[in-house]
């Protein structure tokens, strides 16, 4: 099973879904219900990626603020307020992914970057243009499966 | 000494977190009750704990909470503020830095010290304000959008300015324009090199094996922009503020969890040390309530209200709306507290009176007044305003 780990991303990434920044949260949800994913990938008008939001950040949004510390929501001095908490569009929600692998980046490359970074889904980019997304899940499946496609 | 150490640091974080919470049950900053625990424990009341046995937590806490600023400044935010956000900033100061500038001419102060005085009643505070157009349901309105962008500019244009005045400012208060830019060129060049730098570095950092190394590495860097900046003559602040901004540029920091352990243990511990520790040097004996205090307050909320309907109009924003921003952009707070502490520290003791007398006094009352007028001021505002519907 451990040669799963030599892989590259290219041979076990799925089709991914795309919303658009300016998507409804219900679009959201539908596009999640339509599709086995558990992470669906942000882009702007120009299609360029712009970051993605995995399921359980729906969760947030049944949360109250007043519930937790109001630094929280909006920092010390108020400087940055998130969003998600309000969520309304996708853009809200999403997180801003600063850190993408490539079709060629090995599976226990991604693997690593996830576990150090507590990341749960990694955008794959061809330059600027998204290919794909390799999600915990998937590569969870891939495991329980023995590695067969 | 360990033992009086930890015992200060027992009673200060407790007493801190226990009065922050009560505060924030009533609906008031929790750093108004971490303030207060220090005024309890410290010189004012008790006089248990002396301000200088926790000053290098305190200032850690300073350093990473203006890292965390710094950390989340965003371009793109900046330029969504565009010139609204750019002239709400440099109006807001101006209008406030001339007015400010005669009164001390007046009474024999200089023009640092209205800079310094503009930099506190010029700018602002918002989560207090952010927390009210919440409860208001008026998040998504033209007024809110505008402060959440404008902090962003103001932020940037205020810590450098603070870092110009800084380095333009000697130790004994007298301004030396030769060394100071010269120090500024100094500065500004490490902070490009570490920008441009750092990536490489925390890139490298992925590969090390010992536990929390990244994070480990990251925070070294932190601290060193900090202590350089503190030896060219800058505050430690100012360069924790920029070292945010440079390593913000490193996908593996601005992805993974090392922002989020910052501001763990910022925002658990470390901030609410400051807090308490500012509280812990407040003397009430010392506060004067005289005409200048009341003059000054005037000119700080007055000055700042028009200089920003100006900027907001100058940025084509509509009248309403910039008189709307305006009174939300009216609240003072936390990051007022931190440039004090930095003023008192480079005025040094020679203008210990203009802190005490003056500083103090002017910025806590106008954080007090408000936290009470703006929230109802903004809700007088918003009654001609639809209330948003939630989709979900």
């Amino acid at each position: 099973m451990r040669h799963i780990a030599n892989l590259q991303v290219k041979n076990i990434m799925r089709n991914f879904k795309t919303v658009k920044e300016t998507a409804k949260i219900s679009e959201v949800i539908k596009t999640f219900n339509s599709s086995k994913t558990d992470a669906v990938a942000v882009v702007n008008s120009k299609g360029k990626f712009v970051g993605d939001i995995h399921q359980h950040d729906l969760l947030k949004l049944l949360i109250d603020p007043k519930d937790i510390s109001w630094d929280e929501v909006t920092g010390v001095f108020g400087r940055i307020v998130d969003m998600g908490y309000f969520a309304e569009t996708a853009k809200d929600l999403m997180h801003r992914h600063e850190l993408t692998v490539t079709p060629e980046t090995s599976v226990r490359e991604v693997v690593s970057l996830m576990f150090k970074h507590n990341i749960d889904a990694l955008p794959v980019l061809k330059g600027e243009k998204i290919v794909g997304m390799i999600t915990e899940m998937e590569l969870l499946n891939k495991i329980l499966k023995g590695g067969k496609k | 000494m360990i033992v009086t150490f930890l015992l200060s640091l027992i009673l200060l974080l407790l007493l801190a977190k226990v009065f922050g919470e009560i505060f924030e049950r009533f609906k008031l900053p929790a750093l108004l009750g971490e303030i207060l625990a220090g005024v309890v424990l410290g010189t004012a009341v008790l006089k248990l704990i002396t301000p200088g046995s926790i000053e290098n937590m305190a200032m850690l806490g300073i350093i990473l909470l203006l890292f965390l600023v710094g950390f989340n400044f965003s371009m793109e935010k900046m330029k969504q503020a565009g010139k609204t956000g750019f002239f709400l900033a440099i109006f807001g100061f101006l209008f406030v830095l001339i007015p400010s500038y005669f009164i001390f001419k007046s009474i024999g102060l200089g023009m640092v010290h209205a800079i310094f005085f503009a930099l506190i009643m010029g700018g602002e505070s918002t989560p207090n304000t952010i927390k009210t157009i919440v409860d208001l349901k008026r998040l998504r309105s033209k007024v809110s959008e505008i402060i959440i962008s404008a902090t962003v500019i103001e932020d940037f244009i205020f810590y450098t300015i603070l870092a110009f005045t800084v380095a333009l400012v000697g130790a004994n208060g007298i301004v030396d324009y030769g060394i100071g830019i010269g120090k500024i060129v100094i500065f500004f060049l490490i902070f490009i090199g570490m920008e441009v730098i750092s990536p490489y570095i925390i890139r490298y950092s992925e590969h090390m094996r010992s536990e929390e190394a990244q994070f480990a590495i990251g925070f070294v860097l932190i601290l060193l922009l900090a202590y350089v900046a503190d030896i060219l003559g800058f505050a430690a602040v100012v360069g924790a503020f920029f070292a945010g901004i440079a390593l913000a540029y490193s996908p593996y920091l601005k992805t993974g969890s090392f922002s989020p352990k910052i501001a763990s243990f910022t925002y658990g511990v470390f901030a609410p040390l400051f807090f308490a520790w500012m509280g812990l040097q407040i003397d009430p004996s010392m506060f004067s309530l005289s005409a200048i205090v009341w003059i000054l307050i005037g000119i700080g909320l007055g000055a700042k209200l028009i200089g920003n309907m100006l900027g907001c109009l100058l940025g084509g924003t509509s009248f309403k709306h910039s008189l709307g921003v305006s009174i939300g952009m009216m609240t003072r707070g936390g990051e007022q507290l931190l440039i004090l502490v930095i003023a008192a520290q480079v005025l040094g003791a020679g203008s210990s009176m203009f802190v005490n007398s003056i500083l103090i006094p002017v910025t806590i009352i106008s954080m007090v007044l408000t936290l009470f007028l703006s929230p109802l001021l903004l809700k007088l505002f918003f009654r001609t305003e639809p209330e948003e519907k939630e989709e979900f």
